[in-house]
């Protein structure tokens, strides 16, 4: 498998019989060995259950059977989405040992397609940072840059992707979650419209702004696990029945006529200039191929920090109130003949700093005496964002800016400045409130090389036209192709060497670290 | 590099918050605390009570006081736009602890106590937008999600629900004595 082999280039030849689904997981599970150890973005490795998946793809191949639009593609899950029979932690100590009795919807859909469950990847704590520093089982480091965060929470997605160990991943986005880790990864990452994907199997985060979306090397390989993983599914009483769009179809629409929208708001002076140079060089570029680029505003760009901090806070308190070492998970004893010193044991030794933070700041904007100060203040903030949008919708079909206002930053560079962490998501976060689909695609990489993330967003249930103008941008950006230097070091090293690979043949053997929760199957 | 890139945050937000200033919608209030805020560690030292027992006056009338835990909570902390940042001190860490059945350690109490109020006083900068004419959004429009149907559908089994528990007793969930 060539380093740039495509979530298309291995399902197209899985399904011609070119190349066995054993081979593709064999060789995924091959890099993974290599390149995974110092990245760690992964926190386990599905190992002979992935190859006994692909076996039987390859059987059914054999009966003559149709397979899948993601025949034989291996896949890495984000460990906040269940699967059924592999451990499944949210990055969490609370979590360390659990192994879901049941499947996510997407995962099921995945495993329908025919594709192959590599592995679970890092991330922060239930989803719950910018950096991947917060995971209890130590953070995934960047494949650009081993000293630098992959961004998060999905930074374990978008670092096996990233390095090649798997062409596509799923991440889940609450306020960019999906898109700043692909920015910091130069990956391709889609958050949904709000509904277009199941949560059921998500652990949940806030329940109003989570969305399950793909990561991959690129668009058009994501738009084919958007498809896949997208429509109604009646376990999510939030879920859209809509017809599921022709994501892959988009990618080949032309873009002369479209109308991009610039938020002043975003390219205020203050962005890093390298960022700000990447992104309008971009929009340059995207007006010469036809598009009609126009100024918007987005005024209350500025309040989403503080609006997103506290609904996504209180509804985080919530939700991780079922983590009280009852039904699963963590128990720590404590005195056993008292329920609440035991619930409150459990929760202080299995949460980390940054969850319990979340869980205190949005417990006080619920609690009595504050909820209208605070939670009812942001919900109304929640619709003057949307309102922004709307606005610019009328004028514009997509809006462009930068993912993130910085390119990678340095392990433990924010870590003990939680507000620092948060402004970071100012260009993420107001597409979540709002619910728009939004995505991030690599373009020009700063001066050393690090990758810089261009993010669209479109109107709600719209991804079609957001796709068009991701697919029509790839195919001419200077990033297209570029892949860690070291990756491509290990990888011609690794081939050079390699003997032809054969699927009867032992998996290899992935190395683990005390760190990690579990081991291979 | 960690205090450039640093400050190359706050500067996008300060600049972000000059570049609205005036819009149409966004009245932005002259006296707007800079997103980079006032450091509240400087208010109430560790450990006293100043916030809890000068709670600042309600702007919004909000809820009536007392909690379900009975702790009696200080006031509304979002007062007037000229108020100082919210008093989040140990007493009421400890008190949002309990609701959140948190069992916090001595040094966790500060900590927080000074994480949270930087925060909270970055969140308080909402209060320079007048919403009183409108309407919360808890959820964006969901009007093409059906309920399914109430029917009985096949779940897990009974071995599987019991399979993740730290403690089984009786085919049941075993937890500590809650009633005598």
């Amino acid at each position: 498998m060539p380093i740039e082999s495509s979530v298309l280039d291995i399902a197209g030849r899985v399904q011609r019989g070119e190349m066995s689904a054993a081979q593709a997981t064999l060789e995924a599970l091959g890099r993974i060995a290599a390149l995974d150890g110092p990245i760690h973005g992964f926190l386990y490795v599905a190992g002979d259950r992935a190859l006994a998946d692909a076996r039987a793809v390859d059987r059914r191949r054999a009966r003559g059977e149709v397979l899948g639009a993601l025949a034989g593609v291996p896949v890495a899950i984000k460990d906040a989405i269940c699967t059924r029979g592999l451990p499944t932690t949210a990055g969490s100590k609370i979590l360390a040992g659990y192994v879901p009795p049941y499947d996510a919807t997407v995962v099921a859909r995945l495993r329908r397609a025919d594709a192959i469950v590599i592995g679970k990847t890092n991330m922060d704590e239930f989803a719950m940072g910018s950096s991947n520093e917060n995971s209890a089982f130590g953070p995934a480091k960047n494949p650009w840059d081993l000293a630098r965060a992959p961004g998060g929470s999905s930074g374990g997605s978008a670092a096996v992707v990233a390095a090649r160990m798997a062409p596509c991943a799923l991440g889940s986005d609450t306020g960019g979650s999906i898109r700043q880790p692909a920015a910091m990864t130069g990956t391709v990452g889609i958050k949904p419209t709000y509904g277009r994907v199941s949560r059921y199997g998500l652990i949940a985060f806030a329940s109003s702004l989570d969305q399950i979306g793909p990561l991959s090397t690129d668009v058009r390989g994501a738009a084919r696990v958007l498809g896949v993983v997208s429509g109604h599914d009646p376990c999510d009483s939030t879920s859209l029945d809509v017809p599921v769009g022709a994501f892959e179809a988009a990618c080949d629409r032309s873009i002369r006529g479209l109308r991009i929208g610039v938020p002043k708001e975003y390219l205020a002076e203050g962005l890093d200039p390298e960022i700000k140079a990447s992104v309008c060089s971009a929009i340059d570029d995207l007006q010469r191929e036809g598009c009609v680029v126009k100024t918007v505003t987005l005024p209350h760009t500025q309040y989403a920090v503080g609006s997103y901090y506290v609904v996504a806070t209180a509804e985080a308190s919530s939700n991780l109130a079922r983590f009280d070492g009852v039904r699963y998970g963590l128990r720590t004893s404590g005195d056993t003949r008292d329920l609440r010193a035991m619930y409150g044991a459990t929760r202080d030794t299995g949460f980390g700093a940054e969850v319990k933070r979340r869980i205190l700041l949005g417990t006080f904007v619920l609690s009595s005496g504050y909820y209208d100060a605070y939670y009812l203040k942001a919900q109304k903030v929640r619709t003057l964002i949307a309102r922004d949008f709307a606005d610019a919708f009328r004028e514009v079909d997509v809006i462009c800016s930068p993912t993130s206002p910085t390119a990678a930053f340095r392990l433990g560079e924010k870590v003990d400045d939680p507000l620092a962490m948060y402004l970071g998501d100012i260009f993420t976060l107001p597409a979540s409130l709002a619910g728009l689909p939004a995505m991030s695609i690599p373009c020009a990489p700063t001066a050393t090389g690090l990758p810089v993330g261009l993010q669209l967003v479109a109107r709600a249930l719209d991804e079609e036209t957001m796709l068009a103008i991701a697919a029509a941008w790839e195919s001419r950006s200077p990033a297209r192709g570029m892949v860690p230097p070291q990756v491509a070091a290990q990888m011609a090293a690794c081939s050079a060497t390699r003997v032809p690979l054969d699927a009867r043949s032992a998996p290899p053997v992935v190395p683990t670290d005390s760190n990690r929760p579990s081991r291979m199957s | 590099m960690a205090p450039r890139r640093r400050s190359s945050l706050v500067t996008v937000a300060a600049a972000m918050a000059a570049a609205t200033t005036g819009c149409a919608g966004a009245p932005a209030h002259p006296t707007l605390p800079p997103p980079e805020y006032e450091d509240p560690g400087s208010s109430p030292a560790p450990g006293t009570d100043a916030g809890a027992e000068s709670p600042p006056p309600s702007r919004t009338g909000s809820g009536p006081a007392g909690t379900s835990a009975g702790h009696p909570p200080p006031g509304p902390v979002l007062g007037s736009r000229h108020m100082p940042a919210a008093q989040i001190d140990r007493t009421l860490v400890l008190h949002v602890a309990k609701l959140a059945s948190l069992s916090l350690v001595d040094s966790e109490v500060d900590r927080f106590a000074h994480e949270l109020g930087r925060i909270v006083a970055y969140v308080e900068q909402l209060d320079a937008l007048d919403t009183s004419d409108v309407p919360a959004t808890a959820h964006v429009r969901l009007d093409r999600a059906p309920w399914r149907p109430d029917e009985a559908r096949p779940g897990l089994t009974h071995e599987e629900a019991l399979s993740q528990a730290p403690a089984v007793e009786s085919e049941g969930f075993a937890v500590p004595l809650f009633v005598e």
